[in-house]
This record gives structure tokens, C-alpha cells and sequence, in this order.
């Protein structure tokens, strides 16, 4: 069976400061297309860097959640990926 | 450096290890509270920088992204419980530092000596580096911190002398973080001493020289110069993105000046490359006699 797995803003990359927010400055997931492990899916730019974020899983994009210029922060949605069961 | 740092933010199981144990005793570090961008390689490596005296600071530096007021008391189970974290880390050099404690009448300088004699009985051999608040330049409270068996003291010139003012909080002053620096160093010679600077606050590469030799003049051993990042739209903005070149000429700069080791690197913090740094102070103490 396959499954999906939501791809989120880290939550964890500052675990007790959960209060920042960035901006989508790129998106590189496409719905449809195929990704694998590490494969850049979007880039948040905040004051101090530019975040990127690198797909968890290997299989394809079925739903791309956010666009530039979006502000997102810890936790929010940006892709769904389908992972062959 | 004229973009900003890209990070890669895939955990990695050295990170979750690391967060694991910060969480399970309950301990804040600088690396979250300051939003890091070396935290990913730093805890993905299985280090970390420890916050202690909680995570609300009673100054408002505007470079600085921890939060300000009224802080809550002192929790006495802190020291041995960062000290149990450490070892569970595996960590054999420890950098601790804290939010500014102007409240506590010592400002805080016991908590950091219990904290460092924790740290020494729980794990034997290891190298402490303490990286303070200038304690409203109490010589008692200061002597408190050197007597503790600190291996590193290192305190924050944060920036040069004309922009202090405007950059730190009313009750910094760079004398007085001179002062702290250069007592340090008084009460104990052989003491590792270490400060950093930021640049891109809207200083000249004059002015900050002349913060490095006004650091070394007051006997300071282990230099780090590393670009000023804002935080958030409430700190101060960005002035300049020094170049590698610059920060490359500042490093030379910093030799020639007589440090015994000079971190000038966009991304360097205090504590980066800490163990590095203390061999080669330690080596130039040695020789120095």
C-alpha cells in the first residue's frame, strides 16, 4: 500500500523556539514528479539563512502546499510525497 | 559574503540524540535560543552550547534574538543536571554561558562555578569554558567564576568601541568588558582567556582592528571574529557582509597582533572550534612561560 508523507517545516531544528516564521524563496517540487531522499523540495529564507528543505523519503510530489513568498514556520505543510508501498 | 548562508535542515540521528538529551534534563542552550544556523552540523556532530539561568536575559542587546525580561529564579539542580547531560554526550569540552542575570546579587557567578565543579566531578579531564555576562563588573563575582577551575573564561566585546552604545544594552560598555577580560587574566595568568567580535553591525575594518588590539592589550588569548546574522526583523539590520578576504586579512591581522589562535570565519561563534582554539592557547601559555 502506498502512503503519504506531509513534508513540513522542521519543527525541530530549534526545538525550544518554535516562534520564528520565514519566507518561500524557492520551490523545487513540482506536482507529479518524482523525488528522492535529500532532493531539495523547498528553500525558507529566515533573517539568519536560507533553509533548505530536503525531502525525507523518496517518491513522487502529489501535492505542493506553498509558493514564493508564502510566510510559513515550524510545522506548516509544504509538500505531500506518495511512497510506493 | 554577499548571500546569505544556505543550511540544510534533514535531521540527522546525531541531532535527535543530542535533542533527546537536552530535553530529557531539561537544559536550554544558546544554539536554540539564538536560532543558530550551525546547529544542524554542531548537534548533528553531538555537541551543543549551554544556556544556563534560563532563557529570559534582563538586557536587550539589539543584535540578539534571546528573549528579554523578567527572569524566572534560579533553579539549584541546574548545574548538576547540564553536568549529567554533558557526560551522557560524551562531550570532553563543555562551553557554557547564560542569559545576563542583573538580578541575582552575584549576578549569577555562583551558579556558573557550581555548574563548572559539576561538570568536573561528573566527568574527569574535562575542559570547561565559561563564556559570561560581565556581572555589572563585580571584581568578587568575576573572582568567583576564575576560582572555579574554568579552563576558558570568555566574555563578549561584541562589537567596537563607537558602536557599543548603540548596539548593546545601556548597561554594557566596552570598558568594562576590557575590564572583565583583562581581571581575568590578572586573578589568574594562566587562565585561557577568549573574546569575540561581530562585524557587519556598520563598523570600519579600522575600528575593528583597533577592538583587536585594544582585546589583546588586555591580555586576551583566543580571538573570534564572525559576521553579525540578524536574527529577526526586531534586531538590528545587517550593515555589511564582510568578504572571505576580509575576514582573512582580520585572521592575519589577529597573528600579527600576538593571538594565540584567531577564528575569522563568516559562521564562527564563540564555541566553534573551541577544543582547537584552548590547544593552541594553552601551547602559547606554556611557551610564553
Amino acid at each position: 500500500m502506498p502512503r503519504v508523507v506531509d513534508v513540513r517545516v522542521p519543527q525541530d531544528l530549534w526545538p525550544r523556539r518554535a516562534d520564528w516564521r520565514g519566507k518561500v524563496v524557492a520551490v523545487h517540487a513540482t506536482p507529479g514528479s518524482r523525488v528522492s531522499e535529500g532532493d531539495p523540495l523547498a528553500e525558507v529564507e529566515i533573517e539568519k539563512a536560507v533553509l533548505v528543505l530536503e525531502s525525507p523519503v523518496s517518491g513522487v510530489v502529489v501535492e505542493v502546499s506553498v509558493t514564493v513568498g508564502d510566510e510559513v514556520g515550524p510545522g506548516d505543510v509544504v509538500a505531500r510525497i506518495e511512497v510506493p508501498g | 559574503m554577499d548571500a546569505k548562508a544556505r543550511i540544510k535542515v534533514r535531521l540527522t540521528p546525531g541531532f535527535a540524540r543530542v535533542k533527546g538529551t537536552l530535553l530529557k534534563h531539561g537544559i536550554a542552550t544558546v544554539c536554540e535560543e539564538a536560532l543558530c544556523p550551525n546547529i544542524g552540523e554542531c548537534w548533528g556532530s553531538g555537541t551543543a552550547t549551554f544556556m544556563l539561568m534560563g532563557d529570559v536575559c534582563t538586557r536587550g542587546c539589539r543584535f540578539c534574538y534571546v528573549r528579554k525580561g523578567r527572569p524566572a529564579p534560579l533553579d539549584p539542580s541546574e548545574p548538576l543536571r547540564v553536568a549529567r547531560a554533558a557526560r551522557e554526550l560524551g562531550l570532553r569540552y563543555v562551553t557554557l554561558t547564560s542569559v545576563t542575570r542583573d538580578d541575582l546579587p552575584d549576578g549569577g557567578a555562583s551558579h556558573f562555578a557550581a555548574t563548572v565543579k559539576a561538570l568536573k566531578r561528573e566527568i574527569p579531564g574535562v575542559v570547561v569554558e565559561a563564556l559570561i555576562p560581565d556581572f555589572r563588573g563585580s571584581l568578587e563575582a568575576l573572582r568567583i567564576v576564575v576560582d572555579s577551575g574554568v579552563d576558558v573564561l570568555a566574555h563578549n566585546i561584541e562589537t567596537v568601541r563607537r558602536l557599543t552604545p548603540l548596539v548593546r544594552d545601556p548597561r554594557a560598555s566596552y570598558e568594562r568588558s576590557l575590564w572583565v577580560l583583562r581581571e581575568a587574566k590578572r586573578l589568574r595568568p594562566r587562565l585561557v582567556t577568549k573574546s569575540s567580535i561581530l562585524v557587519g553591525l556598520g563598523e570600519t575594518m579600522e575600528e575593528v582592528v583597533e577592538a583587536m588590539m585594544d582585546l589583546r592589550e588586555a591580555g586576551v588569548d583566543i580571538l573570534v571574529i564572525s559576521q553579525y546574522l540578524r536574527p529577526s526583523r526586531r534586531q538590528a539590520p545587517v550593515a555589511r557582509y564582510y568578504s572571505m578576504d576580509d575576514f582573512k586579512r582580520l585572521e592575519r591581522e589577529g597573528y600579527r597582533l600576538g593571538f594565540a589562535y584567531v577564528l575569522a570565519h563568516p559562521m564562527a561563534r564563540t564555541s566553534y572550534k573551541a577544543w582547537e582554539a584552548y590547544q593552541a592557547a594553552v601551547r602559547a601559555l606554556s611557551n610564553a612561560g
